[in-house]
């Protein structure tokens, strides 16, 4: 590799000049690594028990004469030490980080070298963080998350606490003042109910709490509604400008009764298998015994104990988490309550719900119930510490699914929402509804327990996936949450010329995979969703969640209306 | 026939094939630290131990023969307002990604790559299975994709 003037461009270290990388504290590499460095010589104690049972003062007193086996394993101790620390300073010196002009860069690496940059108008929030040993030594980490899915933050560690103090008021700044400025020179992003999570809560007093209700937190403040009949709340409030100061009282929206909660817990298929598997088993017991004489029943009461304890474990937790299950429409979002044991609150902004899914198990459909989960946007930090659910409606009937449904995808630009909705629900691919592109009869072959029911349809606001014969699933995407789509065929999808399409969103539970779709309608497909996703990105979002939640009664009927 | 995962009227700028003598080299160590126990132990203790050495052998000159197929198939296409990636060959692939979703790129080379002059670059958005990744490209286009990527994204990014 010839070393020019113009030196080989290395694709890993461009965007700033050199002289602006700045380096991390040098304890950093001791810090990040101090369990191997303990681990090791332990690991040697541990497999050398000798060192301590044998141990004499002659030893000692030999180590510097070389003729005891003490000096050898010090030896090597001390040689790991040195390769250990020897390559902790070539990382050091190859850990630096930066203030760009637009946006904040990270680089390390020796042999693997990684740079990473994080614009600042995409940066949510900028944290400080101190592990347990950085507290010791008045070190602390740069937590900077930038709006997006679950490995969606970078660290810059480890620096003095007085200069994380300096580097985030510099980082907070510098993505106000650019956020600032693309807002002016961007007039048709939407400003008048800016995006949820696209805000960024970089203000010093705000950069350390977590953001829930991030949307509606500039302090909206709402004309009143009576939440009971919608018609009270009535015409007066409708036209009411967006920040009045009435605050808006909370709105009952569904809630489940413990007795339809508990039904339909026990009208589940794998609690059916479940009872049926334990009664199989006693009766089968109770017959070898009589043969064989009781240590058989007894052998047989010790296998019925697992088959007991796992199905009531199952059914006790999803009783006691969802219990009492209630949400209300309230100022900032959708507000869930539930539990027996442990009563928990949350708040589901609408805007961060970026996918809807109606299931219908099988011994449900004789009932009329369905179950609503969505896939909600968010730090992935904050989900695994609160616990966030993703159900909606554990289970409801039809209407109080339309109505969960409706709370968080307010339209399906189709002029029939309710037989829509018919159809994706419990629709089938021998109705020929052109709406819904179904699976072609030779995808018998590869699925020939679902290919009558997989179907998916893109309308100006949602892509549909309709899947699942003994458990009816559909899912609904909005389509300006789609953030990328993956077209994929494998070889035997390619000799009936069908193909899948991803609908790639924020993860979450909900699959978005549209399978086993014709070639043809494949492309036209991808390109009208990436079309759609673009345009409805920046496009005004209509009423805004106060005004919906008020003065509708009817999820979806406003739209026949109009 | 119909191929759904290469769009008409798109040609994909194939990735360098620098990449084949990367994976090749990659595989060729990995298959050395696998086949080095048992050469070893056939020379010095048992003939009968080539035996475990076959079925690595022919895993290896598998894979040997797969390797260029596979970097061959690789590709993009800067569109108009999507970056688009095609790979597979048995399976294949295409993934879309609008420029507006790329919420940061990240590079990297590793030694043996850097030494053929051939970069990876990966596409990040919002979502977690987004398969942005593209190996092979040379540093120099690595480089000005990153930057090409970066402000695009930055002028059409639209929030999540």
């Amino acid at each position: 590799m010839a070393k020019n003037a113009e030196s080989t461009i290395r694709a890993a270290e461009s965007g700033v000049p050199e002289e602006r990388w700045q380096r991390v504290h040098i304890l950093t590499p001791f810090i990040q690594s101090w369990h191997l460095i303990v681990v090791i010589p332990a690991l040697i104690a541990w497999q050398n028990p000798e060192i301590f049972t044998e141990f004499s003062v002659e030893d000692v007193r030999n180590v510097f004469d070389g003729t005891s086996y003490l000096s050898y394993i010090l030896l090597a101790v001390a040689a790991v030490i040195l390769v250990i620390v020897a390559i902790s300073y070539l990382m050091w010196r190859r850990t630096n980080y930066a203030l760009g002009d637009e946006a904040v860069w990270f680089r390390s690496g020796i042999l693997m070298r990684s740079q990473r940059h994080a614009r600042f108008d995409r940066v949510q929030s900028v944290d400080i963080v101190q592990p347990l040993l950085g507290r010791i030594f008045g070190l602390g980490k740069l937590r900077i998350e930038v709006a997006g899915g679950a490995d969606s933050h970078f660290d810059i560690a480890f620096l003095s606490m007085s200069d994380l103090e300096v580097l985030r008021n510099q980082v907070v700044a510098l993505a106000a003042g650019t956020r600032r400025t693309t807002q002016a020179d961007n007039p048709t992003v939407n400003q008048a109910a800016p995006d949820s999570t696209g805000t960024p809560h970089y203000l010093p007093s705000e950069a350390t709490t977590e953001h829930t209700s991030d949307d509606l937190h500039s302090g909206l403040t709402i004309s009143s509604a009576n939440g009971q009949t919608v018609q009270n709340g009535g015409a007066a409030q409708n036209q009411a400008p967006a920040h009045s100061a009435i605050p808006m009282e909370e709105r009952a929206l569904f809630s489940v009764p413990a007795k339809m909660h508990i039904q339909s817990l026990l009208l589940s298929l794998s609690f059916l298998i479940s009872a049926l598997v334990l009664i199989a088993t006693i009766v089968t017991a109770v017959l070898l015994a009589r043969w064989g004489g009781a240590e058989v029943l007894l052998a047989g009461a010790a296998g019925l104990v697992p088959l007991i304890i796992v199905p009531a474990q199952v059914i006790w937790t999803e009783f006691n988490t969802n219990f009492n299950f209630s949400a209300f429409a309230s100022a900032e979002g959708i507000r869930i309550q539930r539990g027996l044991t442990e009563a928990r609150s949350q708040t589901i902004p609408p805007k961060r719900v970026h996918a809807v899914e109606v299931t219908q198990p099988w011994l449900w459909r004789k009932m009329g119930w369905y179950r609503v989960r969505i896939v909600q946007a968010g730090n992935a930090v904050l989900e695994a510490n609160r616990g966030q659910s993703d159900i909606l409606l554990p289970v409801g009937t039809r209407l109080q699914a339309e109505l969960a449904m409706w709370l968080v995808v307010p339209e399906l630009g189709v002029h029939d929402p309710l037989s829509f909705i018919e159809n994706a629900l419990n629709g089938a691919n021998d109705q020929a509804d052109p709406r819904f592109i179904a699976t072609p009869k030779s995808v018998r072959k590869l699925d020939w327990l679902t290919w009558k029911r997989r179907a998916c349809a893109v309308t100006p606001a949602v892509f549909v996936i309709r899947q699942g014969r003994i458990t009816r699933r559909t899912a609904f995407i909005p389509v300006e949450r789609i953030q990328s789509v993956k077209v994929s065929q494998g070889p035997y999808e390619r000799t009936l010329g069908v193909a899948d399409i991803c609908a790639q969103v924020v993860p979450g539970s909900i699959p978005t995979i549209a399978a086993h779709i014709p070639a043809q309608h494949v492309m036209t497909l991808t390109a009208e969703l990436v079309r759609l996703s673009a345009e409805r990105r920046y496009q005004d979002v209509g009423l805004t969640w106060e005004e919906r939640v008020q003065h509708s009664a009817t999820p979806f009927a406003v739209e026949d209306t109009r | 026939m119909l191929d759904p995962t290469r769009p008409e009227g798109i040609t994909f700028v194939p990735v360098s094939p620098a990449l084949i003598r990367v994976r090749v080299i990659g595989a060729i160590i990995t298959f050395a630290v696998l086949a080095t126990p048992s050469i070893l132990i056939t020379i010095f203790v048992d003939r009968w131990a080539a035996m475990a050495f076959i079925p690595i052998t022919l895993l290896a000159v598998w894979i040997l023969w797969l390797i260029p197929r596979r970097v061959r198939a690789m590709g993009y296409y800067e569109g108009k307002d999507e970056f688009l990636i095609v790979k597979g060959i048995l399976f294949r692939q295409l993934t879309v990604i609008p420029y507006g979703r790329i919420q940061y790129v990240d590079v990297k080379e590793g030694p043996i790559a850097r030494h053929y002059g051939i970069t990876t670059i990966e596409m990040y958005t919002a979502s977690a299975e987004t398969a942005g990744k593209l190996e092979g490209l040379p540093a120099a286009e690595a480089a000005r994709l990153h930057d090409a990527l970066a402000a695009r994204g930055m002028v059409e990014h639209a929030g999540l």
